[in-house]
């Protein structure tokens, strides 16, 4: 019988992870910790080869690359009291570009075309759901904008539009997060899927045992009470 | 404590335990319940399957080691529906690990329809500097990548030999768990270049994605049910099909616990007063 070792640690980091839905526990912790570890080095490592190939290494064909090469070195002097006002030149250069590079589409994207799509027919015909639908979609529009309108005091027949769109905000909020829990159980069938594998009979048991003995050390005479 | 208190607090380890266990049944027993497919869903299968054969896909594979649950099975639906199209495909990735996740699940896919390394998928791994990133990408393949993942120059690749720019993609898809992800791919490729864009987004983003559609973005798959639609679309039940009977059995569980505890609690009150 070989033993696939990658399956066996998956096993013992699956159920470790898992084993926080019980109560948090030592082992839980461990498993976190090195994930966070593992991750940071991984990070680390990744982002110093794109910019070894990005910058580095074409820097002979290219001198030009010296200046984003200066300009991520100027990053670092925030490690210095001295020196960190250096750093924002850095900062204040990448956010330009971005700020720059986003703006120049946002109105579109973001204003004009979202306008576009709520300018819909309030009745279709031969299609009852699409016309309650659209109805939706307006009156959600004009009593939302209508609450964060703050030129008006929320008074009234004002205040009822108002309330009908906060209304209408905790009803999407509330689907939102029903479809959050849906869709973050697809990750626990994940996790136990590491779990459903033919070593998992011998390592799982173990680790529960071992769990439970971090959780309930007094249990065994491990710890007095 | 009375029976009606106990419902009411039932310890949480013991709901996780039976959340647990309703999610493992149908993983051995599956149920077999049926799939609506969603019309957002169904736009995403027919902006791929509309494109003609040979066109070009960029593929923005952010898969993460958290995330691979939710968004997993739709994007590797989508690539075998894609490679069985005979589109080309670019992956890209904008998370640190979403390189390891291409090699873990495209050549398996490429194998299986015979497809090769350089010809039919690239590998261009990954990048850096978010949506600025994304803007480099697309003005200048060759400037943002000076090689592939696997280390070989791009101009050796055949199917980045006539590959620039923005001008040579025909559509980007995005899978992704990052709510501004796919609205900087809006900003950067749709709006300014008018590439449509399809996506496969975990729960928490797709609210925030699913006002683009239909205008800015051509279909969308909303994380592992999402995946179960595109499974059925294609007819090649997999993995999200078999999830989505676990989850319907957790939801009805989480509903008629829902219902145990507040009938208690109306019970209890009334005893009270």
């Amino acid at each position: 019988m070989v033993i696939d070792v990658i399956e066996i640690i998956k096993v013992i980091f699956a159920v470790g992870i898992l084993s926080f839905a019980f109560k948090d526990n030592p082992v839980h912790r461990l498993i976190e910790s090195l994930y966070i570890g593992v991750t940071a080095g991984y990070l680390l490592i990744t982002n110093f080869n794109t910019a070894y190939q990005n910058a580095i290494q074409p820097l002979p064909q290219n001198p030009l690359l010296i200046l984003p090469i200066i300009l991520g070195l100027l990053m670092y002097t925030r490690l210095s009291k001295k020196f960190s006002y250096l750093s924002k030149y850095s900062i204040a250069f990448i956010t330009a570009i971005g700020v720059g590079l986003s703006t120049r589409t946002a109105i579109q994207s973001e204003i004009i075309a979202p306008f576009i799509n709520t300018a819909i027919p309030l009745f279709v015909t031969n299609d009852v759901l699409g016309t309650f639908g659209n109805i939706i979609i307006v009156v959600s529009i004009i009593s939302t904008i209508s609450y964060f309108t703050y030129s008006f005091e929320h008074k009234g027949s004002y205040k009822i539009l108002t309330q009908l769109g906060i209304s209408l905000m905790m009803i999407t909020f509330g689907a939102s997060a029903a479809n959050i829990l849906l869709s973050r159980s697809a990750r626990v069938i994940t996790m136990l899927g590491y779990i459903y594998v033919p070593s998992g009979i011998y390592v799982a048991p173990i680790m529960i045992v071992l769990i439970l003995i971090s959780i309930y050390p007094e249990k065994i005479g491990l710890k007095k009470n | 404590m009375n029976l009606l208190e106990k419902i009411q607090n039932i310890p949480t380890p013991i709901i996780s335990v039976v959340l647990i266990l309703t999610l493992t049944v149908p993983m051995f027993y599956p149920l077999g319940l049926p799939i609506k497919i969603s019309p957002i869903v169904k736009a995403a299968y027919d902006t791929i399957e509309q494109l003609p054969e040979g066109s070009v896909v960029l593929m923005d594979y952010g898969l993460t080691p958290a995330s691979v649950g939710e968004t997993g099975c739709g994007a590797r639906a989508m690539v075998y529906h894609m490679l069985s199209k005979g589109l080309k495909i670019m992956f890209i990735g904008g998370g640190v690990d979403s390189p390891q996740f291409v090699e873990k699940d495209v050549p398996p896919i490429a194998e299986i329809l015979n497809k090769k390394y350089g010809t039919d998928w690239v590998h261009l791994g990954y990048y850096a500097g978010g949506e600025t990133g994304r803007a480099a990408i697309l003005s200048d393949f060759n400037n943002a990548y000076p090689k592939d993942h696997r280390g070989n120059l791009l101009q050796n690749l055949e199917l980045m030999k006539n590959i620039n720019n923005y001008e040579s993609i025909d559509l980007v898809a995005v899978v992704t768990t990052g709510s501004d992800v796919l609205p900087m791919w809006v900003r950067q490729a749709n709006t300014p270049y008018g590439i449509d864009i399809v996506g496969s987004v975990d729960g928490a983003s797709f609210s925030i994605a699913v006002p683009y559609f239909p205008t800015q973005i051509s279909g969308l798959l909303n994380a592992l049910r999402g995946g179960a639609e595109y499974e059925a679309l294609m007819k090649r039940p997999g993995e999200a099909i078999a999830g989505m009977d676990s989850i319907s059995l957790q939801f009805l569980v989480v509903i008629l616990l829902l219902l145990i505890t507040n009938v208690a609690m109306f019970l209890d009150r009334k005893g009270e007063s």
